[in-house]
């Protein structure tokens, strides 16, 4: 039975909203909330433990809390908002209605029973295997079976999401172009459906195999596959990342990408090539020769890489040509000096480009390099290097657009605005120490997902060198900094959005929406556009190449190998 | 002449921007590049892995013989 | 414009100078990164060998206990010590949670290494070289290692393994020369029963 999809104005932006849309998306968002809830909760008890001088939980429950927490954030917590924001970005950004109303409850219903069932299972103690779950390991059957409806769930939320597309264009609410918003969405739903397919791939044999109906798994195959779940969900994370970067510099300063074209070339980029770098976690591996290493670990000749640091100029060159168009024209750095500051979503934005840039970027492409992988593969710097992507890139940049969602899309005013002002530096800060003490501990050799380096009652025990000491406490004290600014977060977005006073109207709006500018006119793109922004990219490419050569001067170090 | 007049209201749009604003297309070529790439070529590498050589295993154990 | 569809002309608006020369740059960077794989696979000391063996865990295990038996020169902690000929292949057996044997090696020589669990997925990590590689179950993987200074060494392993994954720890001695192994044979000797 078809009914008409109830739209409202929105008094804001003029856009129509949507009200089945507008739900689903709310209780994505919330059920995002719930998962980052749970995944920090187990972050802290992590930070406490592995930070030796406090030890708190016995072995077994470390493992449990580890798999707990790398589930919720990593899948769980992400996957939540980038439904939420896929829906948010096929339905409202175009003015279309939802295509299917019941097929997206089903899709919810899904993603929670599953969400629950894994969480359930872990806390129970029936699946300490670690997210990765490498087979032989097995857990109970009914945690693969949490795995697989969620993902199922999020399958068909990504059809949903394209379903809306073809509808909006067919309706022509837009032209044949998407918004660049819409676009960047798009290339992470193709990513996500990469991922989810893979997942199923594996996650299927894997759970029949512990319901006994088949003998093994090859565990070979099992890596393989389940990396092609594993990293292309990350990398859609980065793609809807970089989406939300292009959203917040229109809404906080009203720029838009200095070329259009240029910025989806490099979401094609993304969507093409950036999967093949599952192959990061099989480098040191056997059974997969080094063309197909070298060939894959590099996205074809890194060409997933040329598209990330694209974006890197071409998100800040959109802030950079708004505030210069607006006269902020003095020497390389006015515009930046005269950004909005204050407006906490803006300061995430800028964070979230730098942290992604220059801790999880450098890292990953250094790490990711098939020989450079034997000093850091399962050390502490790998989580290190994914501090920098997920958490410090990915989450604050989705911490930082729900300032705007809480009432563009909630309809509620932001409760205590002023604490949300410092909210993105304090788990910026946080979060950065966290990351370059495990990147330092990593460069020691302490490896990652262990629960006691000091190796009592082993048969030998190996002592770290002393400056590990010094990174333990940088470690726990950016730990606890980044689950406070976590907590902040999840404070101001519940008492927001419970109990925050209803929006009215623009008036109520506490965050401004930036007007757009006028373009400078560059007929043959003769003139600079970004002198600013190309001046800190050369002062990234430098960093890169000082850790690239560190690097490599380490591995030549070693024993040789072949 | 109708004909004429027809191209002149919707000018050519470039294969290429086609490309870019063909979501459907990129989902198949992203998808078929990374099974072939990743996953079938890994899973064909997978299944090649030789089984230990026999010869092999025959010095192990005449080494060992000739030790003892 | 990220909200709205982009502006009448987007596709041919021509490409900033400045954009243009960062894409320039970005592109040659990432070829060289490419190009610079390859070229440390033909001069560098440091790659991950493309040699693995399939073997059944019990197979493994037993020509792992012949092969300990062969070239054992003593005991420490419970675990074989083992001083194989420099060239020749050493046979290292990941098991929840240990590593055997002790391996003895001589700086500079090169030994072919096989690497093989015999239960769960487990993680080389040779300290503090820090050098990492995965071990599993049902396949061989060879390395060719050359140690390139003396003294000893230890095995972690950094692939989670279960509850005892943090007991899982080895060792090995890199001797100078021929005499020093004479000396650290003499030494195990001693502590045999």
């Amino acid at each position: 039975m078809y009914r008409a999809p109830i739209f409202r104005m929105c008094d804001i932006t003029g856009l129509q909203v949507d009200r089945t849309a507008e739900r689903l998306i709310r209780l994505n968002a919330v059920f995002a909330a719930l998962a980052l809830l749970v995944a920090v909760i187990g972050a802290l008890l992590l930070v406490l433990t592995r930070w030796q001088s406090v030890h708190l939980l016995p072995a077994q429950w470390y493992y449990r809390i580890l798999t707990l927490h790398g589930l919720n954030t990593l899948i769980f917590w992400i996957v939540f908002f980038e439904v939420a924001g896929l829906y948010f970005g096929s339905t409202i950004v175009l003015s279309a209605p939802f295509c299917a109303p019941r097929v997206g409850w089903l899709a919810l219903l899904l993603m929670v029973a599953g969400f629950l069932l894994a969480d359930v299972m872990v806390l129970a103690g029936y699946a300490d295997v670690l997210m990765t779950s490498y087979v032989p390991l097995q857990a109970h059957w009914l945690y693969y079976l949490g795995i697989i409806l969620f993902a199922v769930g999020a399958l068909i939320a990504v059809f949903l999401f394209f379903g809306n597309l073809m509808v909006a264009r067919r309706a022509g609410t837009y032209g044949g172009t998407l918004p660049l918003f819409t676009y960047g969405l798009a290339a992470a739903a193709i990513i996500a459906v990469i991922t989810l397919v893979s997942g199923a791939i594996i996650y299927v044999p894997t759970f029949l195999w512990s319901l006994g109906v088949i003998p093994r798994v090859d565990p070979a195959l099992y890596k393989l596959v389940w990396w092609g779940l594993g990293h292309p969900a990350q990398q859609i994370n980065v793609s809807a990342m970089v989406s939300v970067w292009y959203l917040a510099a229109y809404l906080t300063t009203g720029g838009v990408s200095v070329n259009e074209r240029v910025s989806r070339i490099a979401f094609v980029l993304y969507i093409l090539f950036i999967c093949l770098a599952s192959a990061h976690h099989l480098l040191v591996d056997p059974a997969v020769s080094s063309v197909w290493k070298v060939w894959n670990t590099s996205y074809a000749m890194y060409l997933a890489v040329l598209a990330s640091m694209i974006h890197a100029f071409a998100v800040p060159a959109a802030i950079e040509a708004a505030q210069r168009a607006r006269g902020y024209t003095r020497g390389l750095f006015q515009w930046l000096a005269k950004a909005p500051w204050g407006n906490p979503t803006f300061s995430a934005t800028v964070l979230s480009i730098i942290g992604f840039g220059f801790i999880g970027g450098i890292t990953g492409v250094i790490y990711g390099m098939e020989q450079t992988n034997i000093i850091v593969h399962n050390t502490l710097a790998i989580p290190g290097h994914f501090k920098g992507t997920v958490v410090l890139g990915t989450s604050l940049a989705f911490m930082g657009i729900t300032y705007y969602l809480i009432p563009l899309v909630f309809r509620r005013r932001i409760v205590g605005l002023g604490l949300a002002r410092w909210q993105p530096w304090i788990f910026a800060v946080g979060v950065a120490l966290l990351a370059i003490a495990m990147v330092g501990l990593g460069v020691l050799g302490v490896p990652r997902r262990h629960w006691d380096v000091t190796f009592s009652g082993a048969p030998f025990r190996h002592s770290f060198p002393a400056i590990a000491g010094v990174l333990w406490v940088i470690f726990g004290l950016g730990g606890l900094l980044a689950v406070g600014g976590v907590l902040l977060w999840l404070g101001i977005v519940v008492l927001s959005v419970f109990f925050g006073p209803r929006m009215e109207g623009p008036h109520d709006m506490q965050l401004p929406l930036a007007q757009p500018v006028p373009l400078q006119h560059n007929p043959d793109g003769k003139k600079f556009v970004a002198p600013g922004t190309l001046v800190a990219t050369l002062v990234f490419l430098a960093t890169f190449l000082v850790f690239f050569w560190l690097n490599w001067k380490w591995l030549a170090a070693t024993w040789g190998v072949r | 002449m109708a004909e004429v007049r027809e191209t002149h209201q919707f000018p050519r749009i470039p294969l290429f921007r086609l490309f870019l604003d063909d979501v459907m297309l990129l989902l198949f070529l992203g998808v078929a590049i990374y099974a072939v790439s990743y996953l079938i070529w890994g899973i064909m590498e997978i299944g090649s892995v030789p089984p230990f050589p026999e010869e092999l295993k025959q010095q192990l154990v005449q080494q060992v013989a000739g030790g003892s | 414009m990220s909200l709205r569809p982009p502006a009448e002309g987007w596709y041919e608006t021509p490409i900033a100078r400045d954009e243009r020369g960062w894409v320039a740059v970005a592109m040659s960077v990432c070829l060289c990164l490419f190009f610079w794989m390859i070229g440390w696979h033909l001069y560098g000391q440091q790659n991950p060998s493309s040699i693995s063996y399939r073997i059944s865990p019990s197979e493994y295990m037993q020509l792992h206990l012949q092969w300990v038996e062969r070239y054992r020169i003593g005991e420490e902690n419970g675990v074989p010590v083992v001083a194989p000929p420099p060239g020749s292949d050493v046979l290292l057996l990941a098991q929840m949670w240990r590593w055997s044997p002790v391996v003895v090696l001589q700086k500079g020589q090169e030994y072919t290494f096989h690497l093989a669990s015999v239960d769960l997925l487990h993680g080389f990590s040779l300290q503090p070289v820090n050098m990492n590689f995965m071990v599993y179950p049902g396949y061989d993987y060879v390395l060719r290692f050359r140690p390139r200074e003396a003294g000893e060494f230890h095995i972690l392993c950094n692939e989670f393994c279960g509850i005892g994954h943090h007991l899982m720890t080895g060792k090995v001695y890199v001797v100078e020369n021929a005499a020093e192994l004479e000396r650290l044979r003499q030494r195990f000797r001693g502590s045999q029963p």
